[in-house]
């Protein structure tokens, strides 16, 4: 199904782990070379900076070559200009088929900009032709070829538009079932979400499906997040209340609303532990970040403190807890250790860092002549995480 | 680690006993780092921690209560350097790794808080005159020599954003564009200046081999601001705008000299995208200043085109040259 070459991205595969095994000291440099000559792979390649420019590059051309069909049929009909928009997909199609087969292009930028144009120009044809009105045959036919380049192609962000998609197909069909229908809604979204993330979790430790391991840590990654958005109480009051048009007022709440403070808070700690228990990365990172959607939805409805008063709290508690884990981990205890990891891979991750540290922490963001002084770090532009206490 | 692919590769005589054993054993005895999700807890933790801090006296200027915060802001600061201090390995002029994770954060925590004093000092009471400039001038001395002193990339960092915003520039990646006015003569020849400057700090670190590692830091910030003044010269600029190509070109020069020399695909990719911005901008100009019809639009579409693919044969070749 996978349109690129089996045993380039098998012997790919090979490359990696030997790298990994090489960077970590485990085999020796001719070992590594001894593999590599066994295992070699015919795949194009760029460095991801590179990549990056390509995708630019290549997304220029291909609006720039539209710009051409669309001078050239200046006043025809709509139909007419959406069956040139289908034909030039299907120009772009055949393109992204060819440099991959016969350029061996693999995530060089120029497949992944072709894909891209490819799927806006078949939506957008199909829109011209038939000018579909609701939400669910937009949504199907986002779905359809974005499912297809998934499997064809392995790429992780069609997956996730796919999942995204479809999420939304389910939505639109059940909500005109009547209100048994709108209530149980949350729940539904959170038993697929969690069917997903199971199915996902099991395809990725499918040797089977090794191509397209990305594909499910994202689609993994994504399905947490919207298990918890749907049976969060922020996510859940005020979607209902716009969507459904409920009218609610300030300080009103969704009928049995408090159920959903249930999963609003335990979900993430739930994550947490798991992870923990599992050393399952994805788990444990999801679980933090949402720790800050708990927070803000507890502060967006109950005031506790001021804000700055909070942040300040928030900030020590967060500052000691951070200490108390290296502590605890020095020595290394039960499998998990708070060094740095040995991947060269991370070593750019230092400057990205510093200019995150920059970006955040800047004093005097008004360069212009006056008395306009900032205090304090952060508490201007950049400290977007913050307004969350 | 994948044990299976690696019993394979034994059986192929592809490595030795003594390596498969290694791949087993550190299989076996594999740590789970959390490194990189207590660096970040650290680092919300100060954002929020000073964040607050810095609104708390802002927001208590008049009460008893501010002198309570700022003995606090004054306590974590001398405690932050103080630990610092004792925690650091010696002084040296090549990298100095920090002793551990922690020290990074405190390091910091300790700088954001006594700027956070001094810009109080200077609003509540002028220590440090009417000057302007001064206020910014001595946060970023202050600054750049924990950095240097202390070895730290993030400190640098906020050292170099302070010095541009001295020199009138506001130069973090999130406000480059949207907080300068770059239609003014005057900017974008402090924006050259401040460049070229960054540049040459950055050329004579490397050289000298004083903090060599600092080299990309102040190049990234150098180059970014040179070619965007370069840029903001050819827009704003009525007559001779095709002028400007001569800076650009001597940047994209120097710059395409430096990648090959550090193997940096960054400053390829930053170059390629700027000088093509920059000869697009002129080539376009040029045309739409001869007539406006659908001839010349033919016209600029095909040259993108060509171009385009131009740009990318370049990119190509850079990346089989470096690699």
């Amino acid at each position: 199904m996978i349109a690129y070459n089996h045993t380039s991205l098998d012997n790919l595969l090979i490359n990696e782990e030997a790298i990994a095994a090489f960077d970590q000291q485990l085999i020796s440099k001719e070992e590594a070379e001894a593999v590599f000559k066994a295992y070699p792979y015919n795949l194009y390649i760029p460095n991801s900076f590179i990549r990056f420019g390509l995708f630019l590059l290549t997304i220029i051309i291909g609006l720039m070559f539209f710009g051409i069909i669309c001078l050239m049929i200046l006043d025809s009909s709509e139909k007419a200009f959406g069956i040139l928009t289908f034909i030039y997909s299907l120009g772009l199609y055949v393109a992204l088929e060819f440099i991959i087969r016969e350029k061996k292009h693999y995530h060089s930028g120029m497949d992944d900009a072709l894909l891209w144009l490819c799927i806006t120009g078949i939506v957008g044809a199909v829109n011209l032709l038939f000018s579909p009105q609701t939400a669910i045959s937009q949504a199907v036919l986002i779905f359809i070829p974005a499912f297809y380049f998934l499997l064809r192609f392995g790429n992780a962000l069609m997956g996730a538009l796919a999942f995204a998609a479809l999420l939304t197909v389910i939505f639109y069909i059940v909500t005109p079932l009547g209100n048994i229908a709108k209530t149980i809604m949350p729940f539904l979204l959170m038993a697929i979400s969690f069917f997903v993330y199971r199915l996902a979790k099991n395809f990725s430790n499918n040797n089977r499906l090794r191509h397209y391991k990305l594909c499910c840590t994202l689609i993994e990654i994504l399905a947490l997040v919207i298990l918890y958005a749907a049976g969060n109480y922020f996510v859940v009051r005020e979607v209902s209340n716009s969507l459904f048009d409920l009218q609610l007022k300030e300080g009103e709440s969704v009928p049995f609303g408090w159920v959903f403070w249930i999963p609003t808070v335990l979900l993430p700690a739930v994550y947490i532990f798991r992870g923990i228990q599992k050393r399952d990365v994805i788990l444990l990172r999801t679980g933090l970040i949402l720790v800050a959607a708990i927070i803000f939805t507890i502060r967006y409805y109950h005031h506790l403190a001021p804000l700055e008063i909070a942040m300040t709290i928030g900030g020590v508690i967060m500052i000691i807890i951070a200490y108390a884990i290296t502590k605890y981990l020095t020595p290394p205890k039960h499998g998990f250790t708070h060094a740095e990891p040995n991947d060269p891979a991370l070593a750019g991750l230092l400057q990205v860092e510093s200019i995150i540290v920059a970006q955040t922490f800047h004093q005097t963001p008004s360069p212009e002549p006056g008395n306009n002084f900032e205090f304090g770090g952060g508490s201007s532009g950049g400290a977007g995480a913050t307004d969350n206490f | 680690m994948n044990i299976p692919l690696f019993e394979r590769l034994h059986q192929e005589g592809l490595l030795s006993d003594l390596s498969l054993q290694k791949v087993k054993q550190r299989a076996g005895s594999r740590l789970f780092s959390v490194h990189w999700e207590l660096k970040t807890i650290l680092y919300l933790g100060i954002l929020l921690l000073t964040g607050g801090l810095g609104i708390l006296i802002y927001k208590n200027i008049d009460t008893i209560g501010h002198q309570v915060i700022l003995a606090i802001i004054a306590l974590i600061c001398v405690s932050s350097f103080v630990y610092c201090e004792r925690k650091k390995l010696p002084f040296a002029t090549t990298r100095v790794p920090a002793p551990n994770s922690f020290f990074d954060y405190i390091l910091l925590l300790g700088c954001i808080t006594l700027v956070t004093f001094i810009t109080y000092l200077q609003v509540q009471y002028t220590t440090f005159g009417n000057a302007y400039g001064l206020a910014t001038f001595i946060p970023m001395v202050i600054l750049f020599f924990c950095a240097y002193y202390f070895d730290h990339l993030g400190v640098l960092s906020m050292a170099i954003t302070n010095l541009a915003a001295w020199a009138g520039i506001a130069i973090t990646p999130m406000n480059i564009l949207q907080s300068n006015n770059f239609d003014n003569t005057e900017l974008i020849f402090t924006g050259l200046l401040l460049g070229v400057a960054l540049t040459v700090i950055a050329w004579f670190s490397q050289r000298r081999n004083i903090k060599a590692h600092f080299e990309f830091t102040y190049v990234n910030f150098g180059m970014n601001i040179l070619f965007i003044s370069c840029l903001a010269g050819m827009i704003h600029f009525e007559d001779f705008y095709p002028l400007w190509l001569l800076p650009l070109a001597g940047t994209v020069f120097y710059f395409y000299k430096r990648a090959l020399a550090t193997g940096l695909f960054y400053y390829i990719l930053l170059l390629t995208l700027y000088g093509y911005i920059g000869i697009s901008y002129v080539i376009v100009r040029g045309l739409l200043s001869l007539r406006i019809d659908l001839g010349i639009a033919f016209i600029i579409l095909m040259y993108f085109i060509g171009s385009a693919t131009a740009a990318i044969v370049f990119l190509s070749r850079m990346n089989k040259k470096m690699k």
